[in-house]
């Protein structure tokens, strides 16, 4: 874990940026949390060995009790993180349905290969124009 | 489970140690347990896929695809495969296929934390921030006790603009936190948290959000620079005014503080363009200029609340300004006071008062050693004459006086002929004059003064590819090159210097290579390519680190990374250069010998042989996937493997088959990026016209109009326009009525 983390602390440009991500795999909680103490230069010895393990130790009680705290308040932050996630996700999709019943598709294909534009786009810009193509057309074009 | 996927225990337990030795990045003993393993299990398509994955790290790419793609066709449900297949694609830059290989191996296994955080980060590099979100929530809510991840989501919502949620993400972090010292990762979360509600737009939340961290924020310097521009945007004048005075107080240079400071006192500036503020009136003049005296009496060093008065004044005051500023300068030695006072000569006024007064310090110099008539202080050191020649001379080269100039310069150089800069101007004021090889024989001159220099070394190369002399240029700059490269050129094109490649690029095209002129063109969107992807590791480290301000400054910055002057000049190279081989009839065998200098024949009749060689080549080395990696991927793959270059006159450039298409791939990202530099549209015009599609040609051609309706070539544009209307009448007649409609508005 030691060379794990010291390596993973280098921005090191890797020629095929893999590295980092591998280094960090399964990384847990206490782990992250403890970098910052594995930066720190290590005694040498059973001393060392010692008072790495106290350190240890009360960080592992801190964390507990912290932990039950914020436990309830954490699960709901997590549930409306989801709820959103969801909720982000299905507006995305929305964004990219459009009514077309009105377009013409001939419009839509004259659009995109005049002017090389995706058909979302295309459509857009018929919609947004009350499926007038010369006004489509021109409003790409002054774009 | 698949029933070839289960192994005996044995095996299994060998199968977790090649895993293992994979993190541990032990690939040639990885190597020898996956072959034990395939000695009794032949068709086990993970062990197959680690096997090729190892490979691939073993600088056997070819080998390590065919080994991943067996091990699929073997198991196609595995994760493990599709994941090693999105690291070899990773491996090899090709985000879009690594994506795709990880959607697939997230179908089989949705809550793999190494395949999640792999996705994470090619969909942050290829910018599909709404997917991000959905990969960052999976993450969080398997391990919400991991801080980056709670910070990535956050980064995540930010960049799709959805403010409310970065900050409640954050909110819900930080709330988890226990209380600890400062220390640095903790105070940059606490900014950028801050960042996010300026970003937001909400001011005044932002402030209060400032004075509750302050104790915990590290950057104390960066906290006051908001909290100042906070209190200015609120319009709380004094105490952003106090805000100011502070900075000012602190760093007396800072042109960002005073401009600051001026935008409080109700001359907003924008902050930046603050040469729009010429035309104020007297009171008002004087008003802002008392601010500026004011620091200047209380902070005598500072060269910023001298220097920025310059741009405000006018008529007499600005006459005694830039008097005192220019003399002190000029008996200091300030080889730069030209560069910094060319800028006022956009105001002709200016241009005019300076030019006086320098010719008057230059005669009085001459005469009697003082910068004017009434020299009642001690006589000036003779460098001061010195520096008032060579100020004097880069006027006059400005002006485009080449005469002049070099009078001015010459004698200059007779003051003191071992100033390296006199020759190097002189060597300048030759070249805006036309005279190319005289320019420079003279930079070489200069450079000879100081063989130690490499800016004046650089600089007589740069003027002898102007001169078409590659060799001599290349010859010198290897003297500062490695010597242990294979080539001048080599180690510069390793070492990504923009410059050299667009001068050569350039220089070729004059010579009519264009292949080789290609070829440098492309070799510098090759350096952007690599720009690009360096960011990549910056996607973890940076949420590790929580450096996340400049993470996303970065982020922005490689967005608009092709915008750069160095890409649309390189750009417009290409495009001229494919141009000129559209325009090339073709004859039977792709070449018009007619056209061809002797050597551009010999080169054609060599390009059989190469291609049959190349040809050849590639039959070996062809790796066996069925997605042709880009062909920007090819000459990569030549430098790693051997120093010699495979084809050093840009064969491939000049045999592509649709020179159009290969500009557009110029163009397309200045349309995105550089929408308002008329060179995009201009070149854009070139491109559409020839290829008959009119719209986009009209749509380039508008375009340039809007941005600068007086270019000669806009006008010329517009005939031609017209003219390929005249001879394709378009067939739609919504088109033919937009084209008119559009015209009417243009000429």
């Amino acid at each position: 874990m030691a060379a794990k983390s010291t390596s993973a602390n280098q921005p090191e440009a890797t020629q095929n940026g893999k590295k980092t991500a591998e280094v960090e795999k399964s990384a847990s909680t206490k782990q992250d949390a403890d970098d910052e103490a594995e930066d720190e230069p290590v005694e040498k010895g059973a001393k060392g060995e010692a008072s790495k393990d106290m350190k240890n130790v009360t960080r592992y009680f801190e964390e507990q009790a912290e932990r039950s705290v914020d436990a309830d308040m954490i699960q709901k932050a997590l549930k409306t993180l989801q709820e959103e996630a969801v909720a982000h996700k299905v507006a995305v999709a929305r964004k990219q349905q459009i009514d077309r019943t009105n377009i013409s598709k001939e419009h839509i294909e004259l659009i995109m290969n005049e002017l090389n534009v995706p058909k979302l786009t295309a459509e857009k810009a018929l919609l947004d124009n009350n499926n007038d193509i010369r006004a489509a057309l021109t409003h790409l074009i002054s774009q | 489970m698949n029933a070839k996927r289960e192994l005996p225990a044995k095996e299994n337990a060998i199968f977790k140690n090649i895993l293992r030795n994979y993190e541990h990045k032990q690939y040639k003993k990885g190597l020898k347990l996956a072959d034990t393993i395939l000695k009794k299990f032949p068709e086990h398509g993970e062990t197959l896929a680690m096997k090729g994955l190892f490979l691939n790290n073993l600088e056997k790419k070819e080998e390590g695809y065919e080994f991943v793609k067996k091990g699929l066709r073997y198991d196609l449900t595995s994760h493990i495969c599709w994941h090693v297949f999105g690291l070899l694609y990773r491996s090899d830059k090709n985000y879009e296929e690594a994506a795709k290989c990880y959607t697939h191996a997230l179908k089989y296994n949705k809550n793999d934390m190494q395949i999640l955080r792999d996705f994470a980060l090619l969909q942050t590099q290829m910018r599909h921030y709404d997917a991000l979100i959905e990969t960052r929530t999976q993450m969080l809510q398997q391990k919400p006790t991991n801080p980056p991840f709670w910070v990535g989501l956050a980064i995540a919502y930010q960049l799709v603009g959805k403010y409310d949620l970065a900050i409640q993400t954050l909110e819900a972090h930080e709330s988890a936190l226990r209380e600890m010292p400062v220390n640095f990762e903790h105070s940059e979360l606490l900014m950028y948290h801050n960042r996010l509600l300026e970003e937001k737009g909400d001011i005044q939340a932002a402030l209060e959000h400032l004075n509750t961290i302050e104790p915990k924020v590290c950057d104390k310097r960066a906290l006051k620079e908001k909290r100042a521009q906070f209190l200015l945007k609120l319009n709380r004048s004094e105490e952003a005014e106090k805000a100011y005075r502070q900075l000012i107080s602190e760093n007396p240079d800072s042109y960002a503080y005073i401009r600051g400071l001026i935008a409080v006192k109700g001359f907003d500036s924008g902050m930046k363009e603050d040469l729009s503020l010429h035309d104020l009136t007297a009171e008002q003049q004087s008003t802002m200029l008392g601010i500026f005296d004011d620091i200047q009496k209380d902070y005598p060093r500072s060269n910023a609340a001298r220097n920025l008065p310059l741009n405000y004044a006018k008529g007499e005051n600005f006459r005694n300004r830039a008097d005192v500023y220019m003399q002190t300068a000029l008996r200091k030695g300030v080889p730069s006071l030209f560069v910094d006072i060319k800028r006022l000569y956009t105001n002709a006024e200016k241009e005019r008062i300076v030019e006086e007064l320098v010719t008057g310090y230059a005669k009085s110099l001459e005469e009697n050693g003082h910068f004017n008539e009434d020299g009642t202080q001690a006589i000036e050191p003779p460098t001061a004459y010195l520096w008032t020649l060579y100020f004097l001379a880069q006027h006059y080269d400005k002006q485009r006086k080449t005469d002049l100039a070099l009078q001015t310069i010459d004698k200059a150089i007779e003051h003191t002929p071992t100033l390296v800069e006199l020759y190097m101007t002189k060597g300048r004021i030759l070249k805006h004059g036309g005279k190319i090889e005289a320019a420079a024989r003279v930079m070489n001159e200069a450079r000879e003064l100081d063989l130690q220099d490499r800016f004046i070394n650089s600089k007589s190369a740069k003027y002898y590819i102007r001169d078409d002399k590659i060799a001599e240029a290349e010859k010198i700059l290897g003297l500062f090159t490695r010597p242990d490269a294979a080539s001048p050129l080599q180690d510069l094109t390793d070492m990504q210097c923009m410059w050299f490649a667009l001068e050569e690029g350039d220089s070729y095209q004059r010579q009519g290579k264009l292949g080789k002129a290609l070829k440098r063109y492309h070799t510098v969107d090759k350096f952007f390519a690599d720009y690009f992807d360096d960011q990549f590791d910056f996607h973890t480290y940076c949420l590790r680190k929580t450096t996340l301000r400049s993470y996303i400054d970065s982020l922005q910055f490689e967005d608009n990374l092709k915008s750069s002057a160095y890409y649309i000049r390189a750009a417009n190279g290409a495009v001229k250069a494919y141009m000129t081989l559209a325009d090339i009839p073709k004859t039977a065998n792709g070449m018009d010998e007619a056209n061809m200098t002797e050597a551009e024949k010999k080169k054609a009749r060599n390009k059989a042989r190469k291609a049959e060689l190349k040809a050849q080549k590639d039959k070996e080395n062809k790796p066996p996937k069925k997605e042709q990696v880009k062909e920007e991927a090819a000459p990569k793959k030549a430098d790693v493997k051997k120093p010699t270059d495979e084809d050093p006159d840009g064969e491939k450039y000049l045999k592509t088959q649709d020179p159009l298409a290969s500009a557009l791939e110029w163009i397309h990202p200045l349309e995105q990026l550089a929408p308002k530099v008329i060179d995009t549209h201009l070149l854009g015009f070139e491109v559409y016209l020839r290829k008959g599609s009119l719209l986009l040609a009209l749509k380039a051609l508008v375009n340039s109009h809007k941005i600068d309706k007086n270019n000669g070539q806009v006008a010329k544009n517009v005939t031609r326009f017209k003219e390929a209307v005249k001879a394709h009448p378009p067939t739609n007649e919504d088109v033919k009525a937009v084209i008119e409609s559009q015209l009417a508005t243009i000429s």
